[in-house]
This record gives C-alpha cells, structure tokens and sequence, in this order.
C-alpha cells in the first residue's frame, strides 16, 4: 500500500503545471526563479522526509489519531485550521480549471452552470467513497492518464520550435537570491505529503525513506517542464503575457500523424480529470479533519449522516459563491495569498507534529 | 392386529402425496416380509429400484437378513421423520418400510445429466465441453480436474417452492475464511419462491441489488471454475443450471477468457490489449462522436473534421440523436438475434444489416461515419468475454453519452471519473474490484504456499 504515497505527491506536482505555481515562476524569471525552484525543492523534501518519518512511527494513524489525546484548544484549532486551508487548496483549483473550463473548452456554458456540476461530482463522490477506495481511484485516474502526460512532455521537448537561448538566459538569473512567493509556490507542488493526515489510515506498513529520493528528482523535473517549456515557446520576455502559460504553450503543439493534430485539447483533458481528483483527495482530507472535530462518541448515524451531509453543502455552497464572488484576477490574487499562508501553516503543522512526537515518546 | 405407529406414518406420508397418477404407494409381502415402498416414480429410477430392492426381498425372504441388506445399502439413509420424508420423496427418493425397519433409498434419476459442448465462453484450445443441468454431473467434472481431498463442498435448498440445490464448493485450505463466512452470510439471507439460473442467485445475493456490474461470475467452463477454486474462491453449483458462480471476483476476471492460459504470454498479452482496446472503444466512441460533432470540432485535425461534417450534411438531425437512433438500432438487432429461433435469426441480421448499412444512409437519414462507428461499437462490445461484463458495459456507454451530450469533452472527462468511481466503489465480498495492482498480500501469499505444500 505505501506505493499510493508516490500517486499523492505525484497528482499535486502535476496539477501545479497548469495554473498558480507557472505564473508565480514566469513572473520572478528574472528575480530568483531559479534559486527558489532549488530552495522550495530542499525544503519540500525535507518536509516530506519529516511527515512520512513521523507517521511511520504510528502505523495505520492520522493526524485526528495523533492528536487525539491533546487538550481540546490545541486540537479543535489545528484540525478545524487544516480542514478550511485544504478544503481552500481544492477550491483553488477547481476555480482555476472552471476557468479554463470555460475560457477555452465550453464557452457556451456560465462559469456558476460548470461550477455546479462539477462541485455536484465532486461531492457525490466524495460522500461514497472512503480513504482506500479514492485511492484507488487515483491510481486508476494516474494510470490512465500517463499516456497523455507522456505525449505532451514528448513533443514539448522536441519541439523544434523551443528557443533555448531563451531559456539559457532565464537559466543565466540563477545567483539572484530566492523569492519568499516564489519559494512558497514551489514548496507547494511538494505539499502531497499532506495527504498523509487522512490516508495515512490506511497505509499499511512503513514507507520506505529511502526509496523517496525519486520524488525530489520527479518534483524538479517537473518544475524545470513547468518553468522552462514556455519560456523556451514563448521567449524570455513575451512569456509574461500570458495568463495561463501552459494553455499557449500546449496549444503550440501538434502532432503530425495522428487524427488529433492540436495537443490543446489532450492537453486541457488531461488537467480536467488530474485536477479533479486533485480537489477530490485535497476536499477529502480538508471533510475528514473536520468530522474529526465533531466526531463526539454518542451521536446516532442517522444524525451523523445529517451532519455530513451538511458539511458536504456548506462546501458546494461556499464554492458556488465564491465563483460568483471572484472574477479571474481575484482567483488568481486568492490563489497567491493561499500559496504563502499554506507554507507559513504547514511549517506550523509540522513543529506541532514533532511536539506531539516528542510527547508520545515522552510518555512512553 | 393394531397397525404399528410407523405404519402410521407412512400413512400420514401418503396422504400428503394424495393420489397423484405418479405416486406409487405398494404392499409387499413374502415369506415372513411385510413391506410396504412408497415413491414417485417420475423422479426415480425404477429399473435400479427393481435390481436393488425388490428382487433380493423377494430372493431374501427373510425379515431380519433383508433388514441388514437394507441397511448395508450405500443408497439408504436412515429415517429422518415424516415431514422431511415428503420432502425427500419430491427430490426421488423412495421410502421402504421392512417390518420394524424404514429406510430411505436415493433412487433418483435425472435426464438433463448430459455434457454438452461449451457454447457461451469458446476457447480455441482447451476443454470443450461445459458443466452439466445435473449438480451430480457437473461435481464429477469438476472434481475430475481437481483432485483435492481438501475440496470441501455444503449443499442447501433455496427456494420456498423450487426447493432447488445448490452446493457451495471450495478448497479448505486456500480460501479466506472471512470471505467464505461473508457468502454463507449472504447464502443464508436468500428468499426467493425460486431459483432456476445463477444470475438470479447472484442477484438474489446482492446486497445493494441496483448495481450495474456484476460482482460475481457467471461461468459454465469446468476448466475456469477449477482454476478458481485453485486461487482460493468459493463457486456454487446450481441444480438445473450448467452455469456456476464464483465469488469474489474482480473486474479483470471478467476481461479474461481461459485461453490466456492456454497461449503463450505474448499472443494472450496482446489479446488482453485488444480487449481493453475493445472496451474504451465501446464505451468512448459513441460519447466522443458526439462531444466532437457538437462541442469541439477543433479537436480533429482538419482534414478529418471536414470529412465527418462533409457527410453529416445530408442528416437532418443534431448528432446526439444520430447517434441514439443508431445505438438503438443495434441494439434491437442484437436483441433480436439473441431471442429468434436459429432458423429465423440469419434473415433479421440480413435485413438489419442492410437497413442499417445501406438504406439509412442513402436515405440521408445518418451519416457514413456514423454507420462506421455503430459497427465497431457493436463488434467490439462483443470482444468482452464474459457475457455479464458485456451488457454492463453495454449500458455504461449510454451514461456517458448522456454525460457528452450536455457538456462536450469536459462531460466526457467527468463522466468517466465518475464512472471508475463508481466501479472503484464496488465491492465483491470484502475484496476490492477495481484497482490497478492486484498484489498478494503477505498472508495470502502464505495460504498459498501452504496450498501449494498440502
């Protein structure tokens, strides 16, 4: 089972090429880009090498176990925390790809119609399937997927259209000290450990350390892809126009025998579904931390199926408003501000799992 | 003299049989016996019940050493009451009554043990013949290919009225013990008036019994059966049926044949491939013609979009009704075909095919690339082996049609996630159906062996 920890760091490295984490980069090319993809990537490992090695002391927990024994005013506030900044991680993409939903797939259709239907999919699934189930779905979804992934990284490397004096000179910033935005962009696409606080329950055995030095290379390779193919594309200076990069870079490639020749729509499909599921494990984790809060022993299940289900609405009702609220620079403004106050949170979630590391051996 | 209370009984057992031409209720006497031998002789086999019961009373003739000979009888079973007599008189039995002495003896006779050749899974190579209607039958083929003493088999009767049997079968030592207790618990919640056919039991089994997949399989090849029993499942034989299910199953079971087994690994990998390919081809192709016609034209290079709106000019209609109209016809044809007597059946597929090919298109009514698509649909929905998984599939393609229909590519991506979703949420008694790898777990690795040793 620890092979499903590789598919949740996966999923968000790869949901992270589209919308945020390229834009943030592009903007600081020319202000420590380079040194913060290097940084982020060190301290994301070194995040992630401390939360799979603390869970790995407590087989078959998550964070509501770990932290159950703790005094209530130190657990209600972390729990109840994590659950709106994940459940803020889904609605952070899953605003960006109803945009692109309608920016560039179905023009036709209102942003609130799209957002209802997918918020009406994500909640239903989210309602029936448990922790091991949605991991499997994912590693179904990854599966089917790594051809596309495949194919577009392919012809995006060898294109002959790629400028790589372009790149070479965005390449030249490299001494430029790090960005603290961008820096808290990169770190992101690392934060697939989070998962670990829900699905860690059913995880069985220990994750293998070692065998984890493959996700710092994948991570860097995939920030390198994310930064660097649109610089080359598009030229060092006309990559800052874009709002979504990615989506002008994809739709400059083509296949030459097959009945698809535009990569733009493989390309668009391929995020569809990986970001869905992104914001059906990120909404996950954020409803299972918060029926942790409320979980009291005593309740009927007929109450606290009621109660779920009021959970799981006040999710769709806060979506839909938002993506009536926001127009594309407040998503975009929304999705910075969260990028830093999450790496601030996960800092702070990592020394409060220490402390309660620290106490548990402690005790024992 | 004061008839004694057994006679009684018997008495009481005839009368709930009531004078039906078929039941034969008979004194016998000779020498010092008095017997009396009550039985239904449509269910039993009286050519056996004159070589093994009434020519030696008649040479015997004596009370005490027929008792004996009777009770040393493999087919005789002791008295079990009067109520559970009726009962085992309807499955042909016959009950003898010798003196102080009654026995029931196995006289049945069944004229549906034949083995017939394997119709519904074909292999190329490999056994030919399928399980037989008789449960006696299809246990001698089945333990004929697998000779294990821990081979342990449970038999009940489902069925208010049919009262049919069934044998749970299953080899002791490599089956999960939980797994096994979760399909008793799901046998013993069965009620039904009847029971004729294994789907019917599989649904009857369900608990949530709106489910689209099947979690069991269905399957009339002794070799495949044999073959799971091997890899731990519990399967159950049905009387009247050739058909076994086997539990749990998970979703490649149902994309494998037994020639995979039987070919070399690059020819079964490569029709594995071809099956899959077959199953995204029904399930997608529909769905994506529509997407592509009505949403996203642009998704085509621009030679092919041309072709497929060049030959959609003529058609009156927007593409999803197109494609439904074409669907549906398939659909009928195929139902049609399944349901007509052999003789027929060759005329509806000419004049089906003809009118689907040919006139609907010359008529305008669909287009030429729409033709081409029903067909692979149709061809490849029939690459599916296992007949349950076919239909399931057949009707999962009209859901993300549906899905394509409203909302272009972007239903079809979500439906689709929806869709494994919802397989992925399947269960199959505690086993999980659907996920990429299914690797043994430490334990069961080591039943395995321990099968293997044993």
């Amino acid at each position: 089972m620890t092979r499903y920890v590789y598919y949740l760091m996966v999923v968000n490295m790869l949901v992270n090429v589209f919308a945020y984490v390229p834009s943030i980069l592009i903007e600081h090319r020319f202000d420590g880009a380079i040194m913060s993809i290097l940084l982020g990537t060190l301290i994301g490992s070194v995040l992630l090498l401390l939360f799979v090695g603390i869970f790995n002391r407590y087989p078959a927990q998550g964070l509501p176990e770990l932290i159950g024994q703790s005094p209530f005013w130190l657990r209600a506030p972390v729990l109840f925390g994590f659950s709106w900044i994940w459940f803020a991680a889904g609605a952070m993409t899953l605003l960006a790809f109803n945009n692109v939903t309608i920016r560039y797939i179905n023009p036709d259709i209102s942003g609130i119609h799209m957002m209802f239907i997918y918020s009406v999919v994500v909640l239903v699934i989210l309602a029936f399937l448990g922790s091991d189930k949605l991991l499997m779905l994912l590693e179904m979804i990854l599966a089917i997927n790594l051809p596309l992934v495949l194919l577009i990284m392919y012809h995006a490397y060898i294109n002959k259209a790629i400028t790589w004096p372009s790149i070479m000179e965005v390449l030249s910033y490299f001494p430029d000290p790090p960005n603290w935005r961008a820096v808290a962009g990169v770190t992101f696409t690392f934060s697939g450990y989070i998962g670990l606080l829900v699905f860690h329950r059913v995880i069985n055995g220990k994750i293998p350390l070692r065998k984890l030095w493959a996700l710092p290379v994948l991570g860097l390779v995939n920030l390198a892809t994310t930064f660097l193919i649109p610089v080359g594309f598009h030229g060092a200076d006309g990559v800052g126009d874009f709002t979504y990069p990615w989506v002008a870079t994809a739709d400059a490639l083509r296949m030459d025998y097959a009945p698809i020749e535009r990569l733009i729509t493989v390309f668009l499909v391929l995020y569809i579904s990986i970001a869905l599921v992104s914001v059906i494990l990120a909404w996950h984790v954020s409803f299972e931390l918060l029926q942790s809060v409320f979980r009291l022993p005593g309740r009927s299940r007929k109450v606290w199926a009621r109660a779920r289900f009021a959970m799981l609405f006040t999710y769709g009702t806060v979506i839909i408003w938002m993506e009536n609220q926001f127009r594309q620079e407040d998503i975009f403004a929304f999705g910075e501000a969260w990028l830093q106050i999450r790496f601030v949170a996960e800092l702070m979630l990592a020394c409060v799992l220490i402390w309660l590391a620290m106490r548990r051996r402690a005790s024992t | 003299m004061k008839p004694s209370p057994l006679l009684e009984e018997i008495r009481w057992i005839e009368d709930q049989l009531g004078s039906q031409p078929d039941v034969v209720a008979q004194e016998i006497r000779t020498g010092d016996i008095e017997a009396r031998l009550v039985y239904v002789c449509s269910l039993c086999n009286e050519k056996l019940l004159n070589e093994q019961v009434l020519r030696p009373l008649f040479a015997i003739g004596k009370q005490s050493e027929f008792e004996s000979y009777l009770l040393s009888l493999p087919r005789s079973i002791p008295y079990p009451g009067k109520e559970k007599s009726v009962h085992e008189l309807m499955y042909g039995y016959a009950l003898l009554l010798a003196g102080s002495c009654v026995v029931l003896l196995d006289m049945r006779e069944k004229k549906n043990s034949a083995v017939t050749e394997a119709d519904v899974e074909k292999v190329i190579q490999g056994p030919q013949f399928k399980l037989s209607e008789d449960l006696e039958t299809s246990l001698n083929l089945l333990r004929h290919r697998y000779h294990q003493p821990s081979l342990f088999m449970e038999k009940r009767r489902i069925g208010t009225a049919s009262l049919t049997e069934i044998a749970l079968l299953y080899d002791k030592k490599r089956i999960d013990p939980h797994t096994l207790e979760l399909i008793k618990q799901e046998l013993d919640q069965v009620q039904t008036d009847v029971l004729f056919a294994a789907g019917q039991l599989e649904k009857l089994m369900a608990k949530r019994k709106r489910k689209l997949f099947p979690t069991m399989m269905t399957t009339d090849r002794p070799d495949r059966v044999a073959l799971n029993l091997a890899q731990g499942k519990a399967v159950i034989l049905i009387e009247g049926t050739p058909f076994a299910l086997v539990a749990p199953t998970v979703f490649y079971d149902f994309m494998s044949t037994m020639d995979d087994l039987y070919q070399s690994v690059w020819i079964s990998g490569f029709l594995i491939f071809l099956r899959y390919l077959g199953l995204l081809i029904c399930l997608l192709v529909p769905a994506l013609y529509v997407a592509v016609t009505a949403y996203s034209p642009e998704l085509f290079r621009v030679q092919l979009a041309f072709s497929v709106a060049g030959s959609r000019v003529g058609v009156p209609f927007p593409a999803f009704l197109e494609v439904l109209f074409m669907l549906i016809m398939m659909e009928l044809l195929t139902e049609a075909s399944v349901r007509l007597p052999n003789v027929i059946g060759s005329t509806a597929t000419t004049v089906g095919g003809l009118i689907l090919g040919q006139a609907v298109t010359q008529a305008g009514l669909v287009s030429d690339i729409m033709i081409i698509i029903v067909a692979a649909v149709a061809i490849s929905n029939f690459v599916i082996p296992i007949n349950a998984m076919s239909f399931a599939v057949r009707i999962a393609k009209y859901f993300l049609l549906a899905c394509c229909i409203g909302y272009g590519i972007v239903g079809l991506v979500v439906g689709s996630i929806a869709l494994v979703a919802y397989i992925v949420r399947q269960e199959s008694f505690g086993q999980p159906y659907f996920k990429l790898f299914f690797v043994p777990t430490a334990k069961e690795a080591q039943r395995l062996q321990g099968g293997r040793s044993g």
